[in-house]
């Protein structure tokens, strides 16, 4: 890693943490108390930041993936995969808040909503394809298999953003066109929070390409040894 | 009050997440560029021991010879 780069990580971590610090003071002083949920409303901001992060990186995963696959070039390979990891971790974090809400609103840890089900499927969808990753040695191999993997896996992401549209559910619907239903200082809020979680994902997605270029580095010094 | 510990309990999951993960990327990190240290001495190592038998190894013929 570069001089330049460890720059721009700092900056990029330092950045992160000042709209999370802002982000968690919009989410719990400056945004008003909603009148249907009262306080566990809150959850809301970070939760839909958080899937905000997780549809990025899946987004990024498929984007990667046809990109390998057209040029053949590595890097882009080191990016899906990259994404993929924070994808599936930010997923797990959709996963968990979201039934804490679920709870207090709904009565229930979990129901069989499209939108809930259809996240559960992507998130087992792209544990699958870490675990592909990590069976498969040759790594031309290992990259053009995981590529078609993630292409066919992220057919799941249309379907976790439109489930709500297409079935009859349960989940609020945010988005009803361009207008968001929501009041201005609530809107600030969560705009605060998806800039915070989207520094955090470059962050993340920088640190996660540093990590498999060494890994790269590694095997090549191993082969160079061992001739 | 039980709304505050849902709360609670929800921040501390994302915040507990996001730290064990930054930590599992750190650690792993850390111990790829000990591996990569350790392998780039290796290969000094090796380099250095080619070149002293390479300078070595004339000395020896002559001495042969001489003798």
């Amino acid at each position: 890693m570069g001089e330049g780069s460890f720059r721009i990580s700092r900056v990029l971590g330092w950045a992160t943490l000042v709209f999370m610090v802002a982000g968690l003071y919009a989410a719990f002083i400056y945004a008003p108390r909603e009148v249907t949920m009262g306080d566990v409303q809150r959850i809301f901001y970070f939760h839909l930041a958080a899937a905000w992060l997780m549809m990025l990186a899946f987004g990024v995963v498929f984007a990667g993936s046809i990109l390998y696959l057209v040029k053949k070039d590595r890097k882009w390979d080191i990016i899906a995969a990259a994404s993929a990891e924070i994808a599936v971790v930010f997923s797990f974090v959709v996963m968990t808040t979201g039934p804490i809400w679920a709870k207090s609103a709904w009565g229930a840890w979990w129901t069989w909503d499209p939108r809930l089900t259809s996240t559960l499927v992507l998130w087992i969808v792209f544990i699958g394809y870490l675990m592909l990753r990590g069976s498969i040695t040759d790594r031309s191999r290992r990259a053009s298999i995981s590529s078609v993997y993630g292409i066919v896996g992220f057919v799941d992401v249309p379907i976790v953003f439109m489930s709500i549209r297409w079935w009859r559910t349960i989940h609020p619907q945010l988005f009803n066109g361009l207008d968001m239903q929501m009041a201005p200082p609530m809107i600030l809020t969560l705009m605060v929070c998806l800039v915070a979680f989207s520094l955090l994902y470059v962050f993340f997605l920088l640190q996660r390409i540093r990590l498999e270029t060494m890994r790269d580095e590694v095997e090549l010094l191993k082969q160079d040894i061992s001739y | 009050m039980e709304a505050l510990t849902y709360l609670f309990a929800a921040y501390s999951i994302i915040f507990l997440i996001i730290f064990v993960y930054a930590y599992s990327i750190g650690s792993r990190q850390k111990a790829l560029w000990r591996e990569l240290q350790s392998l780039k001495d290796t290969i000094e190592e090796e380099k250095q021991t080619t070149t002293a038998q390479k300078t070595e190894s004339p000395k020896s013929s002559f001495a042969e010879i001489e003798g």
